[in-house]
């Protein structure tokens, strides 16, 4: 595969990581554990694939359903908590999962050749069944769930949840259910997005899937803004598009992405397109029409 | 090894634990915020301590003060540094903020010095020592083998401690930070100086985080570049098991939490140590959310 290949392949993985992070934030809630629903059905939709035979559009789904059922587990005790302790619990969660993929090893002869995760070497000869055209049109389609989502009855109900949580109360939206679905979403997108990316690098490693990458892709979100859709999208697509375009910052990736975002925080503490100027382009866009 | 040995084991070292999370622990209660730059903060200082030491590259005590003096200015001076950049200018910003622009900093500073380390010849194990004079004496008491180098880590961050306990309890800055922590607004009505006060608690709890990364520095005889992102995990682990904002809670907890860790690896395999400790996270904050000696709030 080309070098550009690749490149494009990953960008729209971590957009689709991108857009599970999003989700969790629709109901005002801060998930640093995304790296594991990703490490889940990344190792899940592998298994299946390689050692059961299973088909690959049919692994990627399990794989995102084993995660969701992940995501509602964690959910349902840990949504009990606030804004940062919850933050705390999901990266205590991430680093839980991590360990165990770690130690874990399940290695089955298929074909004369021992497959599997093997511990801290990770799984390899995963086969490359990931096009680029599947990553698209998975993107595509979460792109538009996650869109038209915000703009439902539930989208609204999960924004008043943001807000204002007594207040959501009081009206009579169902908060503990509202946040465990959007979580449990969320799961399962990251852990798609997981497959996706396990048969197309062909290889994973335990520490593809630790907090950095949960991280990582929280920059992405911060950066480009927590309160739009938009926001979300275009901070990932401007952050890897910067960092992939210009090698020098290639090898200092991580550094720039750090000064980024304590610079984003200061000068636009909800990121760079937060809701004002959100609003202000739909102005726009509307009297141009009219 | 006993049983025995592991849990005194775990005491000794889990002393710097107590340092890590007291940091924590006073940030958080007087910001109500987390501090996810502080383990980098000690990554940086216990660089700079060894730094001095590999310099001097001298197997003596008083070059092993002077790192640890080194240290725990150069976590005083970061830690101010730090809240000058990322919770100053954001005191009315979004909850969230503060915790992603120190995240920022975290993944910063880990990757500068991961790559100034790799570039730097005298951090290449393979050309220079680390001097350590503790490295290999040892005593046994009663049966139980002890590490000199534990015994001395343990009896110094007992005295850190038991400074920082008496300049929150008995002197006035003290007690404005008790103040704050306890009722923001009353304390700055009563004439508290809201911002010297938070930048001093900063610089007490750089020069703690400090003084544990010299501390673990020289247990190890290494210096490790993925000491902050460790450090700043299991200081929020201590830090929730104790209580949040709980400085005798952090002591505690961190103790608590070496003996878990030494006694598991005795148990299991030293590699489901972490499994272990944020499955224990976990379990305090679904069932016990105020820690040990945290109030509810």
């Amino acid at each position: 595969m080309s070098y550009l290949g690749t490149i494009a392949g990953l960008i729209g993985i971590k957009t689709i990581l991108a857009l599970s992070v999003f989700l969790v934030f629709l109901t005002g809630q801060l998930s640093l554990g995304q790296g594991a629903f990703f490490g889940i059905g990344a190792y899940t939709s592998a298994i299946l694939t390689m050692i059961y035979g299973v088909p690959f559009v049919l692994a990627l789904i399990i794989g995102g359903a084993i995660s969701l059922v992940c995501g509602i587990i964690l959910g349902i005790p840990v949504l009990r908590l606030r804004g940062l302790v919850l933050a705390i619990a999901t990266l205590g969660f991430g680093q839980m999962v991590n360990a165990f993929f770690l130690n874990w090893e399940y290695e089955v002869k298929v074909n004369n050749m021992l497959i599997g995760p093997k511990a801290g070497t990770g799984f390899r000869y995963i086969e490359p069944l990931t096009t680029q055209g599947m990553i698209l049109g998975w993107l595509l389609f979460f792109i538009i769930f996650v869109y038209l989502l915000e703009r439902s009855r539930f989208g609204y109900a999960m924004l008043s949840i943001r807000e204002n949580e007594e207040a959501a109360q009081s009206i009579g939206v169902n908060v503990t259910m509202l946040k465990v679905t959007s979580f449990a979403i969320s799961a399962f997108i990251a852990g798609v997005a997981g497959g996706l990316y396990s048969h197309f690098i062909t290889f994973i490693h335990p520490l593809d899937f630790d907090y950095r990458i949960s991280i990582i892709v929280l920059a992405y979100v911060a950066i480009g803004g927590v309160e739009s859709f938009w926001g979300a999208l275009l901070g990932t697509f401007f952050l890897i598009g910067l960092a992939e375009s210009i090698r020098f910052i290639g090898e200092y990736r991580l550094m720039v992405y750090g000064i980024l975002m304590v610079v984003v925080m200061i000068f636009r503490p909800r990121g760079l397109i937060d809701r004002e100027l959100f609003w202000k382009f739909q102005n726009i866009f509307y009297k141009h029409r009219s | 090894m006993s049983i025995i040995e592991q849990i005194v084991n775990g005491i000794l070292l889990g002393s710097s634990y107590s340092l890590i999370a007291i940091g924590f622990s006073v940030i958080f209660g007087i910001l109500r915020l987390f501090n996810m730059a502080h383990g980098e903060v000690l990554m940086v200082s216990s660089f700079m301590g060894t730094f001095l030491l590999l310099l001097l590259q001298g197997e003596s005590f008083i070059f092993l003060t002077l790192a640890l003096l080194t240290a725990i200015c150069a976590g005083a001076i970061l830690s101010i540094l730090v809240e000058g950049i990322a919770f100053r200018p954001l005191r009315k910003a979004p909850e969230f903020s503060p915790l992603i622009a120190t995240l920022g900093i975290a993944i910063f500073l880990e990757d500068f010095f991961f790559i100034l380390t790799k570039k730097l010849r005298l951090f290449k194990a393979t050309i220079t020592t680390f001097p350590n004079p503790l490295d290999l004496a040892g005593f046994t008491i009663g049966g139980v083998y002890i590490r000199s180098v534990y015994l001395v880590s343990f009896l110094v961050a007992l005295i850190l401690m038991i400074t920082i306990h008496v300049i929150v309890q008995k002197t006035k800055t003290g007690r404005g930070m008790r103040a704050l922590t306890e009722h923001p607004t009353g304390a700055r009505l009563m004439g508290v100086k809201v911002d010297s006060t938070i930048r001093l608690t900063f610089m007490l709890a750089g020069g703690l985080a400090g003084a544990a990364g010299m501390l673990l520095a020289i247990v190890n005889s290494a210096f490790d570049v993925k000491l902050g992102g460790m450090a700043t995990l299991i200081g929020l682990v201590v830090m929730i098991l104790g209580g949040m904002g709980s400085i005798i809670g952090a002591m505690v907890g961190g103790l608590v939490f070496g003996i878990i860790q030494t006694t598991s690896s005795y148990f299991w395999e030293t590699s489901y140590r972490d499994i272990v400790a944020f499955g224990l996270l976990f379990l305090i904050l679904i069932f016990k959310p105020e820690g040990l000696f945290g109030t509810r709030q």
